[in-house]
């Protein structure tokens, strides 16, 4: 208020008054864990890891989520919250006493967006769906391969796309290496999805311009 | 042969790349006029598509002298000429009656007004990638009325669909409408029992399209597109309306085609993939980047 009454008896604007005035308006709060170290900082709030296996379920790979030498894993990388959808599979939550992560889970949602922008790193099956979505959000993603269905032709898809370093596609007996070695840190980003793209295509083949 | 061909030096430089194909191999065929002999028979692929025109009325005959004299061709020379590159017509056809006859390689409808589509949506990840691509497209003016066919069991696509449309401002039973059919094939059913339930897709899909004569379908892989391309067919046999056929095959699809893709490449009018792999192995399909 003082402020606005001090502008007022100025005869004219001053810039230098102005230059304050927004000074004062651009003022955050600053909190003092930005003075943390980025890498305490996941350690003290946590990165979280989504896990999404599809409809059908994919019991291997869950099995290994929610086991010991995962969890601790996952923990030593900061990793504290686990999001996992588990598909029709049904999951014992008997989690160690010892652990200090956090584990969520539900068998479907209608839409999984939510939790694939909330993970720091998706742990997928390798669903074309799912990979697609988490590569258009930029994300680091490991796709597990289910030993179970080896000649599916999705497996190709995830191979073709390992290849060209967009995601890594492991294994269920690789995936604790996969994550210690952390070369999902360092891929590629995939291009942006064109929404026009196909509709120009449309438009030319039609002549509709 | 070893000789890189050479552009026509009078042509502009504006000119489109299928022009240049087709000057740069009439130029290396005059080339190598000069050292006849060592070929007797000379199989020519010649992209005369944009750049030579002829009227419809003309004979083959006249096709062929054309070329004869552009390669400085005498008479008694072998000159064998294809279309795509499969049939070989007569010198006293009609241009006019082979352009007809022959499937042309790309079907341009003329359409002056809004194109009634219709889009045949499958279940899970078709539907998400078949949502992807209307995302862009423009409903308000050009794509209009829509119509959706879903299988008879498959809530989830139908909220989808409804979603996209109030998103993009359409009104159900005004600017689109959505009808479900039977499904062609549950995913494992047994072998004995498909006949009968792809009869009944089919009967259900021909009341459909029957019907409702749309200008443009576009699908992409699930079971009952093809009983709906192929019925839309019928339209094209008797001669009321050719309908466009847009396919595009799954991004999951990276080295070989679903089983609908192979079905019907053959008569779809385009057939997109999206990975270059598919573009190299099947002449037909095109590749146009990752489109979902």
């Amino acid at each position: 208020m003082k402020r606005i009454k001090y502008n007022k008896t100025t005869t004219r604007p001053c810039n230098q008054l102005k230059k304050k005035v927004l000074l004062s308006r651009r003022r955050r709060t600053v909190y003092l864990t930005d003075f943390i170290p980025s890498s305490y900082r996941d350690a003290m709030s946590g990165k979280s890891i989504f896990v999404t296996v599809g409809s059908t379920g994919f019991h291997s790979l869950t099995a290994l989520i929610i086991s010991q030498p995962f969890l601790q894993l996952a923990s030593s990388l900061y990793y504290h919250n686990i999001i996992v959808q588990h598909g029709s599979h049904t999951m014992n939550l008997q989690l160690p006493e010892s652990s200090n992560v956090r584990l969520e889970s539900y068998d479907y949602k209608p839409s999984l967006q939510e939790d694939y922008e909330r993970a720091d790193l998706i742990i997928s099956h390798a669903g074309a769906g799912s990979i697609l979505e988490s590569l258009r959000l930029k994300k680091p993603l490991i796709v597990v391969i289910n030993d179970l269905l080896m000649d599916n032709h999705q497996v190709e898809l995830a191979l073709e796309l390992h290849q060209q370093k967009y995601l890594i596609c492991t294994s269920v007996s690789h995936l604790l290496e996969t994550l210690k070695s952390r070369s999902y840190e360092t891929l590629k980003p995939f291009p942006r999805h064109d929404e026009l793209a196909f509709a120009r295509i449309l438009d030319r083949e039609l002549g509709l311009n | 042969m070893s000789s890189s061909p050479l552009l026509n030096p009078s042509l502009p430089n504006s000119s489109s790349s299928s022009v240049n194909v087709s000057t740069s191999v009439l130029d290396k065929y005059r080339k190598k006029d000069t050292n006849k002999g060592t070929l007797n028979d000379i199989l020519i692929w010649i992209f005369v598509q944009n750049f030579y025109k002829i009227t419809a009325s003309n004979k083959f005959q006249a096709v062929i002298q054309f070329l004869r004299k552009e390669l400085q061709y005498k008479t008694e020379d072998p000159l064998f000429l294809y279309v795509n590159s499969a049939f070989s017509p007569a010198p006293d056809e009609i241009v006019a009656n082979l352009h007809k006859a022959l499937p042309t390689k790309k079907f341009k409808p003329k359409l002056g007004k809004p194109c009634k589509s219709c889009i045949v949506l499958g279940s899970g990840g078709h539907t998400m990638e078949m949502l992807q691509l209307l995302k862009g497209l423009d409903y308000a003016t050009k794509y209009r009325p829509r119509l959706y066919i879903v299988s008879s069991n498959d809530t989830l696509s139908v909220k989808k669909v409804q979603d996209l449309e109030t998103a993009k401002g359409g009104a159900e039973g005004e600017d689109y409408r959505i009808v479900r059919i039977p499904r062609a094939r549950h995913v494992g059913e047994s072998w004995l029992t498909t006949p009968f339930s792809v009869a009944k897709a089919l009967i259900a899909s021909t009341k459909v399209v029957l019907w409702e004569t749309p200008d443009l379908i576009i699908c992409n892989g699930p079971g009952i597109c093809v009983p709906v391309c192929v019925i839309s067919y019928i339209h094209r046999i008797l001669g009321i309306k050719r309908i466009y056929l847009i396919y595009v095959e799954s991004f999951a699809r990276v080295k070989s085609l679903s089983l609908s893709g192979r079905l019907l490449i053959r008569f779809v009018d385009t057939f997109l993939v999206q990975w270059p792999y598919l573009e190299r192995q099947y002449s037909q399909a095109e590749y146009k980047g990752v489109l979902v």
